[in-house]
């Protein structure tokens, strides 16, 4: 093996892309050529230091434009996301909510009590939360 | 579930089928990379950040585009070399000729600058911005990256043997600009 060709296997061998049978003749070129060896070391070491080379961070301009693009949306959907409505069905659901509780408000008799008044809003409000639990995720 | 521990194509199809939280984690977890690619490419704080957005932007509209059996980070990596090319067509920082110049591998214009202090990182990120774009890009996709010689061959363009060649290229002349400092 010349000096050439085990330059470039020993380049290989370091992205773990040497094959098998090529190993031994790489290594015995290696025991015998101080030359060889020295770029072995070299290589294997700046090999190793690159790896350690960290990234530049991004501009934070760029992750303002993102977050606007793509991140407002994602705090959308973890916030909506447990409770399985969208945004207009949720706002939707209270204005009609409300409406209920006047109208049972105004219909219930002088006479009734506050707590048949409780239970009874309580009851309506269950049911209609039970109907909003049941929609799909719709993110607008 | 720890939406950080998704894989990469986990992410990809989540974002496919139109959850933007899919989207914005696949760029937290690369647009450091991707930058540091533009950045190391370009070396124009500038242009790396123009070059970064328009991949970031190319991955949200044009998702649809990743063929199944290509993985996405080497996709991402080939649409951020592609806008780093296109800042070089406009002749912002290099020539075309410069960057497709496989002749000389490093620039050896002048000497590496050494000071007391700099330490063997300084003077590798140096080094490596020596080397000639086309290997240089080779060398970053290999060494910090982790492509495969084929992923890399798809990203560059080129056949696996070129990519071979340019890494042992790369190292032998790393070496040679480094090895007064080993
Ligand atoms: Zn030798």
């Amino acid at each position: 093996m010349d000096c050439q060709t085990s330059k470039e296997y020993i380049s290989q061998f370091l992205d773990n892309e040497l094959p098998q049978e090529l190993l031994q003749p790489l290594f015995r070129h290696l025991a015998d050529c101080g030359e060889c060896r020295t770029f072995f070391v070299h290589t294997k070491s700046i090999h190793d230091s690159v790896k350690k080379l960290e990234y530049v961070p991004v501009p934070e301009s760029l992750d303002q434009k993102f977050a606007v693009l793509g991140m407002e949306e994602k705090k959308v959907s973890v916030l909506f996301k447990n409770n399985f409505v969208s945004i207009p069905t949720a706002i939707l659901s209270v204005i009609f909510a409300f409406m209920i509780s006047i109208l049972i408000f105004f219909s219930l008799d002088a006479s009734t009590s506050p707590s048949a008044f409780s239970s009874i809003n309580q009851q309506a409000l269950g049911a209609f939360s039970y109907s909003m639990m049941q929609q799909p995720i719709h993110l607008q | 579930m720890n939406t950080t521990s998704l894989s990469d194509e986990e992410l990809v199809s989540q974002f496919r089928n139109g959850h933007l939280n899919g989207g914005s984690l696949l760029y937290s977890r690369y647009k450091n990379a991707i930058y540091s690619f533009c950045l190391r490419m370009l070396a124009d704080s500038e242009s790396a950040k123009d070059a970064t957005q328009e991949t970031f932007l190319k991955m949200m509209t044009k998702i649809q585009s990743l063929e199944k059996g290509m993985a996405f980070k080497s996709w991402l990596f080939s649409v951020a070399r592609n806008e780093v090319l296109m800042v070089v067509r406009r002749g912002k920082i290099i020539s075309m000729e410069k960057y497709d110049d496989e002749n000389t591998i490093f620039d050896q214009s002048t000497p590496l600058s050494i000071t007391i202090q700099s330490e063997i990182h300084d003077k590798l990120a140096e080094a490596i911005r020596r080397l000639k774009p086309a290997y240089r890009e080779a060398y970053m996709l290999r060494e910090i990256e982790g492509l495969t010689y084929e992923e890399i061959a798809q990203v560059t363009e080129s056949s696996v043997s070129a990519v071979k060649s340019k890494l042992f290229k790369s190292r032998a002349a790393l070496n040679e600009m480094l090895a007064p400092y080993m």
